[in-house]
């Protein structure tokens, strides 16, 4: 009996790539499905680009024929996924959300090139802030990416079509960037899960540059079980960039088998729960008391002063995204929007004995906050974003002064953990008063994502924030619909 | 620490380096920006002077494998 496309694109990653290879579905029948719910949610939520059905679904054929043919499958054979416009493909353009972006690319990342080895079908490619400069999901040049959960809200960026796409069942997972907070802040307004991996475990080979100190490639799916196959499929040294980690690549599904006994989930005592809106905090304290029903033990950890980490890490940012910039900036600023040029520009202000003291610093700092905070715990319990998910209209500021106040604010909790290099989790828990999204976040020891997705497997098994999601009825609610 | 990045300086920097699209508006935005931040890295700066030479990329690299969770 044939399973409605609906039916289909509601299945989480690891159950579409079950249902393929075992021939309950087609990968044809999977595509077919993402693209119907495109074509009826793009005109919505604008979260994407470009959308590649004519070679998407010719690659579904071919994954059905190895299917039939009984060969060996990869970990995510046939299964649609759609990514940031900013990881290159050999021969077609990468907007990076910009009217100013390059040519086509001469070559191929080596995180598409892992996915494609995995099976995974690329489905097109998705909006994002212009050069990824931005933590709201505004772009002048795309249009903005909207919440599908309320289109008059933010989808948060900078990888704001990850969020919006995956959490309206348009496609199984997707890879964002995260230098500030990009792929947790979109998870986070969206009811999905976004992971910022350890610096160093992703290659950012093929990857549009922010940031050579910050960037780190990220990844977004629906559930953890789908996140560790994500990461298994991606994670990994690679000899195109030295910045990647030699370490081997754990087993992140089977890290999945342990439950949350015993684990010791700690309480910041400053600083992060600090400048929260009471209906966040209500919400990331109930998934404490979940945890900690769960045989989780809680425990408040002491941590180190954080006041500046946002700071150096913006140090660092600007300074080198400037240096990034330059050259396109000279010759082209006008292409830029008004609030990305300044923001690309920023590196201008910042002496290079400062930038370099940022850089000298944080082997220190990261030591002094790892042996303070995970003496205590496993994992450090935290909010991602600490107000309601605000409305596109509240956060249009251009390149007003008040920009930086409203970015400040945004990636409060996100960004100390791009200096320090840190995983985290974004984790959805429940909704805020506004009716939007909101998630706790989880981040741990170098290296340590099984542990974090062990944590939010754990947590998803006892409560249903994450097999939520929105309907276009709630759309049309809001008088945006056609 | 008080002092403010002065926009003036932030202008004459950007013209020098080509960036002759900035005008006193964005100068004065860099400027504020970057008050912050460099007054941040002042406030967080260690008392001694580094006396051992050394890479802070390779360093960060050691750093986090070295505190790196132990395998299961």
């Amino acid at each position: 009996m044939s399973v409605a496309p609906d039916e289909i694109a509601g299945w989480t990653l690891a159950g579409v790539a079950h249902a393929i290879a075992t021939r309950r579905v087609s990968s044809r029948e999977a595509v077919q499905a993402c693209l119907q719910r495109i074509d009826r949610w793009q005109p919505h939520i604008n979260s994407f680009v470009t959308v590649l059905a004519e070679s998407a679904l010719a690659a579904a054929d071919r994954a059905d024929t190895v299917v039939a043919s009984g060969r060996a499958l990869g970990s995510l054979h046939g299964v649609p996924l759609a990514h940031k416009d900013m990881y290159f493909r050999r021969g077609r353009v990468s907007t990076m959300g910009s009217k100013a972006a390059p040519p086509a690319a001469t070559t191929t990342a080596t995180l598409l090139e892992r996915l494609d080895h995995a099976g995974a079908i690329e489905l097109g490619t998705l909006n994002m802030c212009e050069f990824a400069l931005g933590p709201t999901g505004h772009n002048e040049y795309l249009g903005h990416c909207r919440n599908p959960w309320n289109p008059l809200h933010v989808s948060c960026g900078s990888s704001s079509g990850s969020g919006a796409t995956v959490a309206a069942r348009l496609a199984y997972g997707s890879l964002g960037s995260d230098t500030g907070g990009s792929v947790r802040l979109p998870a986070s307004v969206s009811a999905v899960l976004g992971l910022k991996p350890t610096y160093g475990l992703l290659s950012g080979f093929g990857m549009m540059p922010l940031s050579y100190s910050a960037d780190t490639p990220g990844v977004f799916a629906r559930t953890a079980l789908d996140l560790a196959l994500l990461l298994k499929a991606v994670a990994g040294h690679d000899a195109r960039d030295s910045r990647t980690s030699h370490r081997a690549v754990p087993n992140y599904p089977a890290a999945l088998a342990a439950d949350a006994r015993g684990m010791r989930v700690g309480v910041p005592q400053a600083f992060f729960l600090e400048q929260v809106t009471p209906d966040v905090a209500r919400a990331v304290e109930a998934s404490l008391r979940v945890l900690a029903g769960l045989g989780a033990e809680i425990v408040p950890v002491p941590v180190p002063s954080s006041e500046h980490l946002t700071e150096l890490s913006r140090v660092l940012v600007y300074a080198e995204a400037t240096a990034i910039h330059g050259a396109r900036l000279r010759e082209r600023a006008a292409d830029y929007s008004p609030q990305v040029r300044v923001r690309a520009a920023s590196g201008l202000g910042i002496p290079a004995p400062v930038y370099a003291q940022a850089l000298q610093q944080r082997p220190g700092l990261v030591r002094q906050f790892v042996e303070t905070v995970f003496a205590h715990c496993d994992v450090l319990h935290l909010p991602t974003l600490g107000i309601p998910a605000p409305t596109i209209a509240e956060t249009d500021v251009g390149g007003a002064a008040v920009m930086w106040d409203k970015i400040a604010v945004m990636v409060r909790c996100t960004a100390p953990f791009n200096y320090l290099g840190l995983p985290a989790l974004a984790v959805p828990c429940g909704f805020t008063d506004n009716g939007l999204p909101t998630s706790f976040q989880l981040a741990a020891r170098p290296f340590a994502e099984a542990t974090l997705l062990r944590v939010a497997h754990a947590y998803e098994q006892a409560t249903d924030w994450t097999r939520r999601s929105p309907t276009l009825v709630s759309q049309r609610t809001h008088g945006l619909t056609r | 620490m008080s002092e403010k990045i002065d926009a003036t300086a932030v202008l004459v920097l950007a013209r020098a380096q080509g960036h002759h699209w900035v005008d006193e508006a964005v100068a004065g935005r860099i400027a504020a920006a970057a008050t912050a931040a460099v007054q941040a890295v002042a406030a967080s700066l260690p008392k001694e002077t580094t006396e051992l030479l050394s890479d802070p990329a390779a360093d960060f690299m050691a750093t986090l494998d070295a505190l790196a969770e132990p395998a299961a």
